[in-house]
């Protein structure tokens, strides 16, 4: 089918800044995407126009050696048109997962660990868990606990996950692990609602609400959540769709600055706190 | 690019919607969203007794005369009641322009055959709920696979599998054979490709667009708008496929 240049967001809506905080790159393993190539990746980021971006490559979710699905795309980054920060997907349930953090934490351009139990297997109750969470807010590093990769109703069977993360042992997570700078990416909105109290409490706390699926008039629902100085956005791209949701934001009744902060402003002041962390010695 | 008129083939007068004045915002908001069709608000859960039925289709009615050149709908139907025939045919008299079923029946179960026979009769579409899920199906939810059979039961039938299936690469694959199922990807589910594959699939010509508002219209939109596709492929998904669709005398003269 030929295609034009119909797609352009700028038909719909004026163009923003994108600090992209949930982008991903490498093999998924159960449908050709855009993104397994640094050069496709370049298009990805082009296309969906983002001034910076956090990457999770596939295989370090799948691989059992995080580092060896991270490493060929910190090489590989070179040919990017900005230099992108990673999150480093951890796995508590690896023995000596202390190496794992203390790559990331050797590699300036790693932004934090990432953690996705329902594909691991672990409870939010799990005790190396814990060890891993108190490790990473020692060195005050952001961690970002990822709800899902999918719809639940989409997974392959080989991806058949653990039941949705109980919203209450979330809480109970946060909670107990205060100190650190937390990212919630994935979760629905009506997820993100059981813990919203969270955010009055720990301005370390960020809910990522670009994968949220907000229904119509996304402003209500977010300003719900209260906070917007602790919302960020990430597209979710190229596992997700990156334009609609963006449109949607874009046109809602937010004002410029509040826009700004949630595109770009929320995660650049996070951010700053590992770059604060990198510095200092452990 | 000229500038966008969309046709929403799928959307419900429920959740913030429930409030006639939530839609008079959204439709103010967004010219773009030029004709919507409302599919009820689906009264009465999964098995809506008669009465339940009748409320959302004079619901829908209320919300086309309030709106009377920007909403349109589809008469909802519970086809395991009696009174289906009539109910969908009071529906159409009032001005509906399609039959909607959702998970009271599976379409391919033969309590649902009167009522697509009595759709074919009037020449009008039928949006049909389809989900393949991993999480497991409600008991009466149809498959895409009963859409395949019961479209090819009743070739001269005219269907619209709604959410392409859900799971996407399963449903467009089992509908991909049929021109005369049509599909929308309304709904909730992001998760790139699933236009890619369908207008790779169906062509162009069998895809129409519906967001099962109040699930978010732009993000929707995006969906299509991301592929980049030329002003006529857009200008089929967003409009002409579904006009096409419709009986004659249902068409909208101002779109």
């Amino acid at each position: 089918m030929a295609k034009g240049a119909a797609g352009d967001i700028a038909s719909v809506v004026d163009v923003q800044p994108l600090f992209d905080a949930n982008l991903f790159c490498g093999s998924y393993p159960f449908r050709k995407l855009p993104g397994q190539s640094a050069e496709s990746l370049a298009e990805v980021i082009a296309a969906a126009r983002l001034s910076r971006c956090v990457l999770t490559p596939f295989e370090s979710i799948f691989y059992r050696q995080p580092l060896e699905g991270l490493k060929p795309w910190l090489d590989a980054a070179c040919t990017l048109p900005f230099k992108p920060l990673y999150w480093l997907a951890v796995n508590p349930l690896m023995p000596a997962w202390q190496r794992d953090l203390e790559a990331a934490r050797r590699f300036s351009a790693v932004a934090g660990i990432r953690l996705f139990p329902r594909y691991h297997g672990y409870g939010l109750d799990h005790p190396a868990l814990a060890e891993v969470a108190a490790a990473a807010s020692s060195l005050l590093m952001p961690i970002n606990l990822t709800a899902r990769l999918l719809d639940d109703r989409l997974h392959p069977y080989p991806l058949r996950a653990d039941d949705p993360l109980a919203m209450e042992t979330v809480v109970e997570l946060l909670q107990r692990s205060s100190q650190a700078p937390w990212v919630l990416s994935m979760f629905t909105m009506a997820e993100l609602a059981v813990a919203a109290p969270m955010l009055s409490q720990n301005p370390n706390l960020y809910f990522d609400i670009g994968c949220s699926k907000p229904f119509e008039f996304w402003e209500d629902d977010i300003r719900a959540l209260g906070a917007p100085s602790q919302i960020i956005y990430g597209t979710g791209a190229p596992l997700y769709y990156h334009l609609g949701n963006r449109i949607s934001l874009s046109r809602s009744g937010f004002t410029a600055t509040e826009k700004q902060a949630i595109f770009t402003g929320n995660l650049e002041r996070m951010l700053s706190i590992d770059r604060r962390v990198a510095a200092a010695p452990v | 690019m000229k500038p966008l008129r969309i046709i929403d083939a799928h959307t419900h007068q429920w959740a913030v919607f429930a409030d006639k004045r939530a839609m008079a915002r959204f439709l103010d908001f967004n010219p773009e969203a030029a004709w919507l069709v409302l599919a009820s608000d689906l009264q009465g859960g999964y098995y809506p007794n008669e009465d339940e039925v009748a409320a959302s289709n004079s619901s829908t009615l209320a919300y086309m005369a309030t709106f009377p050149d920007r909403i349109s709908g589809w008469c909802y139907i519970n086809p395991s009641h009696r009174s289906a025939v009539d109910e969908f045919r009071r529906g159409l008299d009032a001005g509906l322009i399609g039959l909607k079923l959702w998970v009271a029946t599976r379409c391919s179960e033969a309590v649902t055959f009167p009522i697509i026979e009595a759709a074919i009769e009037a020449d009008v579409p039928m949006l049909v709920h389809t989900w393949h899920k991993a999480t497991g199906n409600l008991p009466d939810e149809s498959y895409p696979m009963d859409m395949a059979e019961v479209a090819r039961r009743y070739p001269e039938g005219k269907f619209l599998m709604a959410h392409f299936g859900g799971n996407w690469e399963f449903g467009l694959r089992a509908i991909a054979d049929l021109p005369n199922v049509w599909a929308d990807f309304s709904g909730t589910i992001n998760e790139y490709g699933a236009y890619e594959m369908a207008v790779d699939l169906l062509g162009d010509t069998r895809v129409v667009f519906g967001s099962d508002l109040s699930a978010d219209f732009w993000g929707n939109a995006g969906r299509v708008l991301q592929g980049g596709w030329t002003e006529e492929t857009l200008d089929r998904i967003f409009r002409t496929n579904f006009i096409d669709l419709l009986a004659e005398r249902d068409r909208p003269k101002f779109i």
